[in-house]
């Protein structure tokens, strides 16, 4: 009997989950390089009261046991790592990724972060970093002088100084890949760490092995699709709705039982 | 007691279990791969109760052959009817087209059978189910090298770029009703190894539960009023027997 309201607050408490995630996805719709991510769920397990198969006489057996399922559980949240859009920003220090990689920057404390959001600055030693101020691995400095600044597809940064009608070389930014990208840990502020499911990180040069070409003054958008958020959305609060029922509905016959004595 | 006590609470109990099942159902109402389960209640008829305990020699079974008369047995079944196939864009989720098809995955103790298809990628590069298991290819696990762009074809194939790494294995069953349920949207096999097909499937999609909310709820309402009804019963045999006990033999 009380059973089936665990059960049922199994099923409430999978869907609050999973209104979590679609609000962190809406949240961050706007959010340069934000993936999106999905709550996935399994059964949570069997109490089998009758085996399907077991004897009811020397020559005769029951097609089918008593089964009886003791909620939901969640499995992972999935990060989808599929390309947002591609914005045109105009600004020449803004980078977009066309492909798998991610840019390689230096957290504070010396460990390694990954970004697809390539809205790059540059700080006082003319060193390109993120909006947090973490630098761009390999890093590439600017001369305080320079006119222009031209990214090509294949990373390789060039700078137009004053007196000189050729561009020159400032160095060559590097992505990274990994095996199972949907492995990685979300840190926060856009950025992901390596974990043992990611795979370790494989470094190259852009525009080769699927490492992505880099794409000057665009910026990725989230991939994060409005009309499936809400859709997925309206799954989760009728799947938490229909739970709540069942709630209900246990709790009046478990009353009901109760008024058998008098 | 009156035999009107035990129809009643067998029927009381078939009522509990159908409120268990619904409320699994509607827990896993956005579990992909998920089959509905539903109860079947049958009478357990005076003959049928003489018939087996006659087969199976119960010394109780002659004489005593109504007490169990007019109660109810419950059985539970799945319903293996497909699920909307609902499209992610995910390049590692696959929806099986046949109804009777399942993947394989390595279970510690076996294969085991699922048709959620929401796979990734383990450490050691493993293309695995969302908690882990390896899915079984045609030669084993599918072992996905580094470097290139991972895609599942209509037929199963696994590619990384224009490397084909194997076909998921796909076990069919003609009877799927034989399967047991082992919790984790997996099932497992009794009996005889499944026959196993070329795989047809939709590739960057899953199949969600085949839970309808309607059907569920309004299962819920019988429920409910079937369980007060057996009160009822309850109820009037009690004071049956409290007229009974107390007002026969006053004059």
């Amino acid at each position: 009997m009380i059973k089936a309201l665990f059960t049922a607050a199994t099923g409430m408490q999978a869907q609050e989950m999973n209104i979590n995630v679609i609000a962190n996805n809406m949240a961050n719709v706007n959010t340069t390089g934000f993936k999106k991510s999905r709550a996935e769920f399994q059964d949570l397990m069997y109490q089998t009261l009758v085996e399907p198969g077991s004897s009811t006489s020397e020559s005769t057996s029951t097609p089918s046991g008593i089964q009886v399922g003791l909620g939901v559980k969640p499995a992972a949240t999935k990060k989808v790592f599929t390309q947002g859009d591609l914005t045109s920003t105009g600004n020449q220090l803004d980078m977009a990724i066309e492909g798998d990689g991610f840019f390689q920057v230096n957290m504070p404390d010396g460990t390694s972060a990954y970004t697809r959001s390539g809205a790059f600055q540059l700080d006082e030693n003319g060193q390109f970093v993120t909006a947090d101020g973490f630098v761009l691995q390999p890093p590439i400095t600017v001369p305080a002088d320079a006119l222009s600044i031209s990214v090509g597809q294949d990373g390789i940064v060039s700078i137009l100084q004053p007196g000189s009608p050729t561009p020159t070389e400032a160095g060559q930014i590097q992505l990274t890949r990994f095996q199972n990208p949907g492995g990685l840990k979300s840190i926060g502020k856009n950025l992901f760490v390596e974990t043992q499911s990611s795979g370790s990180p494989t470094t190259g040069n852009a525009g080769e092995n699927e490492f992505g070409r880099i794409i000057q003054s665009f910026l990725e958008s989230s991939n994060v699709s409005v009309v499936e958020e809400v859709v997925t959305m309206i799954q989760a609060q009728k799947a938490y709705e229909a739970s709540s029922k069942a709630i209900t509905t246990a709790d009046e016959m478990s009353s009901q039982a109760l008024s058998l004595k008098r | 007691m009156d035999r009107g006590t035990y129809a009643a609470s067998s029927a009381g109990f078939a009522n509990l279990m159908k409120l268990q099942v619904v409320s699994n159902n509607l827990a896993n109402m956005n579990t992909a791969g998920f089959k509905r389960e539903f109860i079947i209640t049958e009478e357990q008829s005076f003959d049928k109760t003489l018939a087996a305990q006659e087969a199976t020699q119960d010394p109780y079974a002659k004489g005593d052959h109504d007490r169990v008369n007019g109660t109810v047995s419950v059985k539970s079944v799945t319903d293996f009817s497909p699920g909307a196939i609902k499209n992610t864009g995910s390049n590692l989720d696959v929806a099986l087209q046949n109804e009777k098809d399942f993947f394989v995955v390595a279970g510690a103790q076996g294969p085991l059978y699922t048709r959620a298809g929401s796979f990734s990628i383990d450490s050691a590069g493993n293309l695995v189910t969302a908690d882990g298991l390896p899915v079984q290819g045609d030669g084993g696990a599918i072992n996905i090298p580094e470097g290139g762009a991972v895609r599942i074809t209509d037929a199963g194939e696994v590619f990384a770029g224009n490397q084909a790494l194997g076909r998921l294995q796909v076990a069919r069953f003609e009877d799927p009703s034989t399967l047991t349920r082992v919790g984790n949207t997996r099932f497992e096999a009794q009996g005889a190894a499944p026959e196993l097909v070329p795989a047809e499937v939709v590739p960057n999609s899953l199949e969600m539960a085949n839970v309808s909310v309607v059907s569920n709820i309004v299962e819920l309402m019988t429920t409910s009023r079937g369980f007060e009804s057996y009160v009822k019963v309850a109820q009037s045999v009690d004071e049956l027997n409290k007229a009974a006990i107390n007002d026969i033999g006053r004059g």
